[in-house]
């Protein structure tokens, strides 16, 4: 059997807050089925990826093990979209499982046998959802917007809206407040309850 | 997170796991000016002496207590960064509210009151250079998923890292 290589970019340790529960080390591949303007790790994805195994990524993080324990945190999986990965994301879980928690932040504009597999090792996501307006996704994204919707609630019926936390992003340029709350109020009339409305920031590296 | 915050809530962390685990640990006041990746060389050396002595209990067959000693405490002392529609359940109680950090003139050395065979840490300076070459990154705020562009490997090799091997300690 083939061993599954994980496309390693960068990673950011003792991560708090931001990225998942508890201390967290982010942890970035390669891929991107979008073409976001203001993509936030830009540059980070131009970079050539070591090809690792999840046996190496595993000692790689270990060295935070202690805080990950103690404070119900644990790896989140970036990028790039982290779901494009899903299957080594599963590997991984296998070297980690009772020990660390596992996020993913994702777009979720990926295969919908990837959610299927990443609803079993996931224990968090993030989801960035751009906007619930097909046409401003598209506008922002390059991407038809039906996948990740379809895969939105499809999610939510695998892992219920307990595990996922959408972000709703104020794009410059793209949408307005007013959009930001119709989104916000469409996916909670889809039975979301974690919500995060907030800023596209734009600098230099992204822009 | 800005300033000294992130170094002190995982100095409460390491505090809080050294005093369940009986584990002495006598902690200083950073004197580093500026922003922290809680790297620096004294913290990854708290971290390291941790890891060995909580080796040492389950050696000695002692009850070895990390799991969410700590829950509550990153989200409770920092604040949440979201502006949540709808709540999100806490886990757990702070364990400590922030203190403004105590600024200290000079250079403060660790003391080693470990029991015999700890690592001694390196002093922890203000030296700039001690910081590159400990793979501190970019010290600007980092929002959700992003990564700092300037990738640094060292952050991950730190002299006494022992990586943790499977089959050690697994569930």
């Amino acid at each position: 059997m083939t061993e599954l290589l994980y496309p390693f970019l960068s990673a950011s340790r003792l991560r708090m807050t931001t990225d998942g529960e508890g201390v967290t080390t982010l942890v970035a591949g390669s891929a991107c089925p979008l073409a976001c303007k203001y993509c936030i790790n830009k540059k980070v994805l131009q970079q050539k990826p070591t090809l690792l195994t999840a046996q190496e990524l595993f000692r790689k993080v270990s060295i935070d093990d202690l805080y990950f324990q103690a404070t119900g945190g644990g790896v989140t999986f970036g990028g790039g979209e982290s779901l494009l990965h899903a299957p080594f994301i599963q590997e991984f879980s296998t070297l980690c499982k009772g020990r660390w928690r596992i996020y993913a932040e994702t777009s979720l504009c990926v295969p919908q046998e990837h959610i299927d597999i990443a609803a079993q090792c996931v224990d968090g996501f993030i989801v960035d959802i751009k906007d619930m307006d097909p046409n401003i996704y598209k506008a922002y994204t390059g991407k038809d917007a039906t996948l990740p919707h379809q895969n939105l609630l499809h999610l939510k019926e695998l892992v219920g809206p307990d595990r996922i936390l959408v972000r709703i992003p104020l794009i410059p340029g793209y949408n307005t407040e007013a959009h930001q709350a119709h989104s916000a109020e469409l996916l909670k009339s889809m039975g979301f309850t974690r919500l995060d409305l907030f800023p596209y920031i734009i600098k230099e590296s992204n822009s | 997170m800005r300033g000294k915050s992130k170094c002190k809530i995982l100095k409460q962390i390491r505090q809080k796991i050294a005093q369940e685990n009986d584990i002495p640990l006598v902690t200083k006041e950073c004197t580093y000016q500026g922003e922290c990746s809680g790297t620096c060389p004294r913290c990854e050396a708290e971290l390291r002496y941790l890891e060995q002595q909580l080796v040492r209990r389950q050696q000695l067959g002692k009850t070895v207590t990390v799991a969410a000693l700590s829950l509550g405490l990153v989200a409770g002392a920092a604040g949440c960064s979201l502006q949540v529609v709808g709540k999100v359940p806490l886990e757990g109680e702070p364990l400590a509210s922030l203190e403004e950090p105590t600024e200290l003139d000079g250079d403060v050395a660790w003391e080693d009151t470990a029991t015999a065979g700890a690592p001694t840490a390196p002093l922890c300076t203000t030296d700039p250079e001690l910081w590159e070459s400990t793979g501190v990154l970019s010290t600007e705020e980092l929002v959700v998923g992003e990564l700092p562009e300037a990738t640094d490997d060292t952050a991950f090799e730190l002299p006494g890292y022992v990586a943790f091997s499977e089959g050690e300690g697994n569930d």
